[in-house]
Formats: structure tokens, sequence, C-alpha cells
């Protein structure tokens, strides 16, 4: 082994050994008294994503027209007129799972029954229904309408019913009212990251689903901060 | 309402559509009959008085939860279309009753349809009319050197089976508390906040719909309307 490598394991056991010794912040049961993990507390996004990329890196499978419509908005974006595309300069919602993307933290609030996801952004939220089915009457909204359910101590977030207008990322990246959203929500390093795998199904805009995955800190003693964005943004005169 | 008809835009809020199951919101193009269902503007743009909105009592044989500590559950006002039950009262509210898309601080569990999720540290209470989002911090204590808000800054504890909400860092300085309880088996929740008491019932078939003010605003131009502008 080389003196690099033998300094790379000293320095990799020994951060195995106190991360060993950490305790687990993940709670054994949430509020419901079932043997769950607790997903509850404030998260943040450990890397920024200003571009959605699929978890193998790479750009996603863009169909011909939303292709031309991206590559449009990208020029705009270099060009300093992003708020041609993007209506969030408006403080129209962001939407999923982009509202999580640009660094400002998020909740969870943990119930068998339903889950609560709350956006920093200007107070956007999510309620995901611990059932089985999609209700007949459903969107289009621009956070979706979601169901959920456990598979084992990973939570399966499930989301259809989008708006169109929103973006998935800040370059523009298009999606259709068609898109289909599964998150698998896994806790790590003893509850102390969150993983969401974010599988996207869009045959309108994709050539193929794909995934993308990104990982979330937790924020512990962390209260989720008022954000107005009307005010933020001078948008009112109140 | 010159400007009503320049609408040029194609997002918008909702047309709530209650039907037995979870009810979502309908967005669809925006029209001038459109902004009439949008809570914050209705008022304005119609001339009549916004009252309660109507929605159906929770369906006969549907079981309430009555764990007298988990609150999680959807509620809406009225007990009938277009009435008050007996004895409530509007809840202590301030701010900018949402004009130009702003939030306000609203009381307990009632008027525009609310949803609640208890978890384990936090309970959230979520008025659907411009997303309005409290969090209740669970035997906690409020941070030093608070920051008014419009929402201001919630504990809360329990008395037996009542839950005690304690606000303060709210805009105008008031403190304000409030005891949150479920009645008749859960399907009600009554609210008392400094001496004004509201009701709301329980409506399982209720799910959350999204009312999204800024959506409208565009329509409106470039500052969200005032009431001056819509004259």
């Amino acid at each position: 082994m080389s003196e690099l490598g033998r300094i790379a394991a000293l320095v990799c056991g020994a951060w195995a050994c106190c991360a060993s010794s950490r305790p687990a912040l993940s709670a054994p049961t949430d509020p419901g008294g079932n043997s769950h993990p607790s997903f509850e507390g404030v998260w943040q996004i450990t890397h920024p994503v200003s571009q959605v990329k699929t978890a193998a890196g790479k750009t996603p499978p863009l169909r011909p027209e939303p292709r031309r419509l991206y590559n449009e908005r990208r020029a705009a974006l270099r060009a300093g007129k992003a708020d041609s595309y993007d209506s969030t300069y408006l403080c129209k919602p962001m939407g999923e799972p982009r509202t999580g993307y640009e660094g400002q933290p998020f909740d969870i609030v943990q119930n068998e029954r339903v889950m609560f996801v709350g956006y920093t952004w200007n107070r956007m939220v999510r309620f995901v229904y611990m059932t089985e089915q999609h209700s007949e009457a459903v969107g289009p909204a621009f956070y979706g309408a979601w169901i959920g359910r456990w598979d084992g101590d990973t939570l399966v977030f499930d989301g259809v019913g989008f708006n169109a207008g929103t973006l998935l990322d800040k370059t523009g990246m298009p999606h259709s009212d068609s898109m289909h959203l599964v998150q698998r929500l896994k806790l790590k390093d003893g509850g102390r990251l969150l993983e969401i795998r974010t599988h996207v199904e869009d045959a309108k805009t994709f050539t193929a689903p794909w995934d993308t995955v990104h990982t979330y800190k937790r924020l512990p003693g962390a209260q989720i901060q008022e954000d107005v964005c009307p005010q933020r943004l001078k948008l009112t005169i109140y | 309402m010159r400007r009503v008809l320049k609408i040029r835009y194609n997002c918008l809020p909702l047309v709530a559509s209650a039907t037995f199951g979870l009810a979502q919101a309908q967005v669809s193009a925006p029209t001038a009959k459109d902004l009439e269902t949008v809570p914050q503007f209705r008022t304005q743009v119609t001339g009549q008085s916004a009252g309660p909105l109507e929605r159906h009592l929770a369906p006969a044989g549907m079981k309430p939860d009555t764990a007298p500590h988990d609150f999680t559950g959807s509620y809406s006002l009225v007990t009938a279309p277009g009435r008050m039950p007996p004895g409530a009262d509007m809840p202590v509210t301030e701010g900018s009753a949402n004009r130009g898309c702003l939030p306000s601080f609203v009381t307990g569990v009632n008027g525009n349809p609310t949803h609640v999720v208890s978890g384990r540290d936090v309970i959230v209470i979520v008025q659907e009319e411009n997303h309005l989002v409290r969090r209740v911090y669970l035997n906690a204590e409020h941070p030093k050197n608070l920051r008014p808000s419009v929402e201001g800054h919630s504990v809360g504890w329990f008395e037996g089976d009542t839950l005690v909400i304690e606000t303060v860092g709210l805009n105008s300085g008031k403190t304000v508390v409030e005891r949150l309880r479920k009645i008749r088996d859960g399907r009600q929740i009554e609210s008392v906040a400094n001496g004004r008491a509201s009701l709301a019932n329980w409506r399982p078939d209720l799910g959350w719909v999204e009312d999204i003010c800024e959506d409208a605003g565009e329509l409106f131009g470039p500052k969200y309307p005032t009431r001056d502008w819509l004259k």
C-alpha cells in the first residue's frame, strides 16, 4: 500500500470509529407509535442544485421540442433574463422537486395518516396522504397531489396532477402536466442525512423515465423562518 | 373592471371541487369569472361580502379520530351552507387580511378550510387561503431575539386534553393565547383565543386544496392589487 493509501486508511478508520460512536438522531418510532424511523425535522440540501441532472450525472433525456425550449431558456439565463421564463420572479410557486433544491430549508412533520412538507420559500407546502390510491379529482396543482406509503424504513411519495407552469430547476428544465414523480426518502448516517431519489416519468417531455438523487442534511434545533415572497421581491405596495 | 379584461396569463387559482374522497385543486386557464373564486379578491371583484365557504358536512358513517392529543385532520367552519354554528365567533386576526397576497395571522382552526398535522415535536396548522402556515412547537421555548413576523412564534403544551398555544413575536407585539380541544367525539375542534371562540368541523373527506394568491396577482399587472386600483 502506498504512503498515501496508508494515510487515507488511517483517516477513514478514525472517521468510521468516530461516526459509529455518535448517537443516531433518528427516533425509533414516529408520532403514531409505529416502528418507523422519524423523518421529522428541518432539512437542507447539502449541495444546492441549479441544473438538475440524472443519477448518472447527465442532462435528462428531453424530446426535441422541449429541448428546443430548454435551450432557449438557457440562452435567456446566460443573458441575465431568467425572469422571461421563470415565474418565481412573480412569486408563483417553484413546484416540486425544485423548491428543495436551491438551499432554503424545509421541514417534515410526520404522522401515520399524513406527512407534511413545509418549505421556507413563500410558505409553500405539500401534504402526502398515507393512503393507497390517488383521488380521482386531482390537479393540476403547482405541487401536485401526493400519496405515500412505507417500504420498510423507506418513505415512498407518489405525486401526480402537476401544473405545467413550474420548472424542474433554475435553468428552465421543463415538464408537462403528465409528469408522475415517485420519491424514495431514506435516512442515512444515523438519521443525520436524508437521501431523496426522485423518479421522473413524463412521456410528453422526456424520451425515457429518469432518476435524480439528492442528499439533505438535518438541521437539529432549526425552525423554518417566515418568507413572504411578494414583500421580499417588492411586488406589492403593502 | 377594465384591467380585469386584460387577462393574459394561463395559470390560476382554484375552483375547489369537493367530491367524496380527497378534494383537490382544479386549475385551468383564468377568466374574469375565476377571479370571483379567489377568496382574496372576491369582495373587490363582485362587490359582495365574502361569506363563509360552503362545504359539506362530514358524510354519515365516517368516524373521527378521537385521540385527544392528535389534531391531525382537515376542518372547515360552517355546519351548514351559509350559516355560522351557534356561539361561533370570528378568530383573533391581524395583518393584511391577505391583501397583496401578504399572509395574515389567524388563530385556531376556523375560517377557510384548515389542515392540521400533529407530529412528535410540532403541530402544523395550515389554512388553505393564501397558504397560511403556523408551526406550534411542543414543549419548547420561544427563542431569544425573535424577529417580529406575521405568524409570530408559537409554542404549545397540553393541559389535559386541551392544547394551549402561546404566540409571541407578532408584528403587533401582542401575545395571543389559544386553547384548542376536540369536542363531540372528535367531530369538532373548539378554539378559544383571547376570549373569542370558534368551532370547526372535522372533514375527513377533504384534502388539501391549493390556493395560490400569487398566481392571480399577475392578472392585475406588475403590482398586486389594491382596493383603489379595482375602482
